[in-house]
């Protein structure tokens, strides 16, 4: 139940290289989604799921889903090729 | 109008995207700021397996027609023999050569491991990227 990362801006500043500043910018846009408790944010690790995996999280998740069925297809395509 | 991206894509590409509708190949071939590109041997490949794995060939076929086809002019016992340096396993070649007869700089494939990355790069320029990095990387475009 509690296994959802979040971070402070802070921190967030800190993994991205950025100034605390551009991260409140950032969320003020939309670009960094966070959650306003109180007076304070607090960002969910799926949004900035990139630091950690290179990947937006929805590209994660896209490619998670292919990889669910590649060893059958690349155990086909290797069949395939030593045929052709 | 944002750019055109040509990508050489691999078979296992294809076969991901006619597998599922929300898998990163399937958002690849797809994608209309993408010209994806297929050789013969591909296209042969593709139907091969879509046989062996009961795939719908009338999806496959209606994915290819939608790829620009070339044709790689050597045989494949030219192909694998001229390109095996680059390959772990010689029966992949073919998708180098195309790659390189395609003019591409991208390459997508889901078999990374397979192809020497580095010398693909440093001999053609032609960066190899599974289909979610090359969307993250059109993303930043």
């Amino acid at each position: 139940m509690l296994n959802t990362k979040m971070y402070t801006p802070e921190q967030v500043a800190d993994m991205l290289q950025l100034s605390k500043n551009t991260i409140y910018d950032l969320i003020d846009r939309g670009e960094i989604v966070a959650k306003k408790i109180g007076r304070v944010y607090r960002v969910p690790r799926s949004s900035i799921e990139y630091v950690f995996t290179g990947l937006d999280q929805d590209l994660l998740k896209a490619e998670d889903i292919d990889k669910q069925n590649i060893f059958i297809v690349v155990q086909a395509l290797t069949r395939v090729r030593k045929s052709l | 109008m944002k750019t055109d991206f040509r990508v050489f894509v691999d078979s296992d590409v294809v076969i991901s995207s006619l597998l599922s509708k929300t898998g990163a190949a399937y958002l690849l071939i797809h994608s209309t700021r993408v010209i994806s590109i297929l050789s013969q041997y591909s296209v042969l490949e593709i139907k091969s397996v879509c046989e062996r794995l009961k795939i719908n060939i009338k999806q496959a076929n209606a994915i290819i027609s939608n790829c620009q086809q070339m044709t790689i002019s050597p045989s494949l016992k030219n192909v694998r023999t001229q390109y095996k340096d680059y390959t772990l396993d010689i029966n992949d070649a073919h998708i180098i050569v195309g790659a390189v007869a395609a003019k591409v700089t991208f390459l997508a494939t889901y078999n990374m491991r397979h192809y020497k990355t580095e010398k693909i790069k440093r001999d053609f320029g032609i960066t190899i990227l599974t289909p979610a990095v090359f969307l993250q990387y059109m993303r930043s475009k």
